[in-house]
């Protein structure tokens, strides 16, 4: 199992008055990480633009739908450089879904469009001998723990990386989290995966806030 | 592996949830909220939440009871009924939908299913097709059952995929409310034209009825509204039966 964590409400994110910055690039949906991160108590705003973000915030980067769109949206908006150097500084940062894998170099979605290439590595499309989008609830085997049961709703995916903290089996195994120093990613949506899922997001407010 | 997927459905009407038989005979079934908590708490793997009134009367979706709705689950919700557009999708977004069920728009315009992919992704794009049998095969309806058309369901399920559908969610209108199992040559079919996750619905009874669904069809998903509402099947029971018959379930 994971650590168990106990969630208290709000207070239980107090200690280091860190805010969560979630990014509002237009394009994801962001209603149900509002409403994830409110479930668990995070304290958090919406951050529509770099100016509106905090010096030490957290930063959560969530994500649906095509990884060019969502990368032209960043760039529109300029977000880019502002998450690069928030990243490099050390500020914790959560890329969920796409959000996850805009946090790498590539993705075949959208050849020539660079990621945040924070983490090395391209997403591939997942074996088209199964189904796809691969959509629903699969396991995530994390390193040193055993596994959780997480919701699931992407067509691509990270190979096994150095970064790599779980992995789950579509037609072959894939990096379905990632955690590297003050970077983590989850191509799982945790705050549609019923308590496991809140606990995981409560879990990164814990470490990040 | 990925987990078979157990579907609550909610129809919804005039703010209730109703349900029928072939789709006619409606009845009261219970608050839209209430139930879908219910079901979240259960160990439902997704709600699906559908105004049925929506196309018929031309009046836009709930917003107010999706939004409520979407506050209290903690999984997937999908939201279908008068979904005309883009901007539609957008307001049910917004509300808190993580899919978007379109039925009779698509059919009266396709375009909308490849206009709804770019916009929000495959992921999020549902092609809902109630089918009837007829002597010429399956016939697609829409506005509810109310209207047949000249389409044939599974060449609207390979063209929606081709269209930019992510999934399908099939209703054998035959055996929707009738409790004897699902239509399983229709899923057959479905799941054989396409390469992409189909959700059974229409006619689950028992648990058995899911074994016999995921055993004898690659359906990745299975769908149920009236025995869950009047509580003469659980979701639990529905996991276990499956887990005896080594089909992967995410345990309730």
């Amino acid at each position: 199992m994971l650590d168990r964590l106990e969630i208290e409400g709000p207070t239980s994110f107090d200690k280091g008055a860190a805010l969560i910055a979630l990014i509002d690039y237009g394009a994801g949906n962001l209603f149900s990480v509002s409403n994830g991160l409110e479930a668990i108590g995070a304290q958090f705003h919406l951050v529509r633009h770099p100016s509106e973000m905090g010096p030490d915030d957290a930063i959560l980067l969530p994500g649906v739908g095509h990884f060019g769109q969502m990368m032209r949206a960043l760039d529109d908006l300029d977000f880019r450089a502002p998450l690069i150097a928030a990243a490099g500084a050390g500020r914790p940062l959560l890329g969920i879904c796409l959000g996850m894998q805009a946090l790498f170099e590539w993705s075949d979605e959208a050849p020539g469009t660079p990621g945040l290439g924070l983490l090395p590595g391209t997403a591939r499309l997942l074996p088209d001998t199964c189904r796809l989008p691969h959509m629903g609830w699969n396991r995530v085997s994390f390193v040193g723990a055993s596994s959780e049961w997480f919701y699931f709703a992407n067509s691509y995916a990270l190979p096994k990386n150095d970064a790599t903290w779980g992995t789950t089996n579509y037609g072959g195994e894939f990096s379905s989290a990632v955690r590297k120093d003050n970077l983590w990613g989850f191509q799982f949506h945790p705050e549609k995966s019923g308590p496991a899922g809140l606990e995981l997001l409560a879990r990164w407010c814990f470490d990040a806030c | 592996m990925l987990a078979k997927r157990i579907v609550a459905c909610l129809d919804v009407a005039e703010g209730r949830v109703v349900k029928g038989t072939n789709f006619v005979n409606l009845r009261n079934s219970g608050d839209p909220v209430e139930l879908a908590k219910r079901y979240s708490d259960e160990g439902a793997d997704e709600i699906v939440f559908l105004d049925i009134g929506a196309s018929h009367e031309s009046r836009p979706t709930l917003l107010g009871i999706v939004s409520k709705v979407a506050r209290q689950v903690f999984v997937p919700l999908s939201v279908g009924g008068g979904v005309r557009s883009t901007y539609d999708a957008r307001l049910l977004f917004n509300a808190g939908a993580d899919k978007v069920c379109v039925n009779s728009s698509a059919v009266s315009r396709p375009e909308l299913l490849s206009e709804l992919s770019s916009a929000f992704g495959a992921q999020a794009t549902v092609l809902a097709i109630d089918a009837k049998q007829s002597a010429d095969g399956w016939v697609v309806y829409v506005m509810g059952g109310r209207e047949a058309t000249r389409l044939n369901a599974i060449d609207w399920a390979r063209a929606g995929q081709d269209a930019g559908a992510g999934e399908i969610l099939l209703t054998s209108m035959d055996t929707d409310g009738v409790r004897q199992g699902f239509e399983l040559g229709l899923v057959n079919e479905v799941c054989g034209a396409t390469n992409i996750p189909v959700i059974a619905s229409g006619g689950a009874g028992s648990a058995g009825h899911f074994v016999d669904l995921f055993m004898k069809t690659e359906a990745s998903a299975g769908l149920a509204a009236s025995i869950f509402h009047e509580r003469s099947t659980s979701i639990s029971s529905i996991k276990e039966a499956l887990c005896s018959a080594n089909i992967m379930v995410r345990p309730a």
